[in-house]
């Protein structure tokens, strides 16, 4: 398969009426759901270092990625999108060391052109 | 404190031989697992609310509530104790979930609060104060016992910190050293020496009675040892 068609699905068409009168076959590519439309990037704004983040998508809770927070802001790069806008969850937690967090969840639309996620964590109960 | 976090069947294990329970702590290991590698793919364990601040160290007590999780007993005969918060949620409003032959004795309250003991000294204002008075009168107590009045005590005291220790070096010079009794001209004189018993430090003019000089030393004569500038 050429690069024109990588991670796109083949269907062959049966042949419409239209296509029988111009004595040819259609050949269509069809996209399927769990191919990837893009990469986009989700950038994390204001989250505390030393939290650990994961993002997934909102729909399916199936991860893309997480990991810890190494500065306040930071970017996703690559993550893979399925459907345009796809929404994803970002969950953001701090308990195991001082000082601790209440777990923070917010969500995201991820687009062609990127999209940002602004963290506010609180304190947790002492 | 030892809990088992079960993320599938959302269950917290209290392991053994542990039997009571401190609201606070379990909360705090619930935001721990939240936290954990596995717990960050799961929704959360608990909410908590309270420890607001009403003054003067209370505050509100805590009120912890299970999201669709249970906290389960080890099996044994024994009464379980949670204590410290109020325990709320869980599976059908029940976060305790059954374990064979435990009885859960769940403390709640409606109007809880918490007294904060200072980590400082650990006293109190007042209690800081009764100590500080004993320990004036004990003071007290041993300058007397020393033979000293307060004001005496405090002039000591200043004399111990002095940096210039120059006068009490002279003082046990005088004390200790030679001294020698030598005539000069018609008069006779008390002479105390420096450490190399050659500089003379001190010299004190003799007089009689009568406070004439003294011509001789004959037994009898010396009678006082005048005043010197030193």
């Amino acid at each position: 398969m050429t690069s024109r068609y990588r991670d796109r699905s083949v269907t062959r068409i049966l042949p419409s009426s239209k296509s029988c009168v111009m004595a040819g076959a259609w050949i269509s590519t069809v996209k399927h759901p769990g191919d990837v439309l893009f990469y986009a990037t989700l950038s994390i704004l204001n989250a505390v270092v030393g939290s650990r983040y994961r993002i997934a998508i909102a729909a399916t809770n199936v991860e893309l990625v997480k990991g810890n927070v190494s500065s306040t802001d930071f970017d996703l790069t690559g993550l893979p999108v399925y459907e345009n806008p796809m929404l994803v969850r970002v969950d953001i937690r701090k308990a195991s060391t001082d000082p601790k967090y209440q777990p923070f969840t917010t969500y995201a639309y991820l687009r062609r052109n990127g999209s940002s996620a602004y963290i506010s964590q609180q304190g947790a109960i002492v | 404190m030892a809990y088992s976090f079960d993320f599938d069947n959302r269950i917290i294990d209290v392991i053994s031989p542990q039997t009571d329970v401190d609201v606070q702590d379990l909360y705090e290991a619930c935001r721990e697992a939240e936290d954990s590698l596995i717990g960050i793919q799961y929704e959360g364990i608990v909410n908590a609310s309270g420890k607001e601040s009403l003054g003067s160290g209370v505050s509100i007590g805590l009120t912890v509530e299970l999201l669709d999780w249970q906290l389960r007993f080890w099996d044994g005969n024994y009464v379980a104790k949670i204590a410290g918060g109020n325990l709320v949620g869980g599976i059908g409003g029940d976060p305790v979930a059954y374990s064979p032959g435990v009885q859960v004795l769940l403390i709640q309250s409606a109007a809880s609060t918490v007294v904060q003991i200072s980590t400082g000294s650990g006293l109190s204002t007042e209690e800081h104060d009764q100590l500080m008075g004993v320990v004036a009168t004990k003071t007290d107590l041993l300058n007397k016992e020393a033979g000293l009045t307060p004001e005496q005590n405090t002039l000591l005291s200043n004399t111990a910190t002095k940096t210039d220790v120059a006068p009490i070096a002279f003082m046990e010079q005088v004390l200790k050293n030679k001294r020698e009794l030598v005539k000069s001209g018609s008069s006779w004189y008390l002479v105390v020496y420096g450490d190399d018993e050659i500089t003379p430090i001190l010299r004190k003019p003799l007089t009689d009675v009568s406070g004439s000089d003294i011509v001789d030393l004959i037994p009898g004569v010396l009678a006082r040892e005048g005043a010197s500038l030193v």
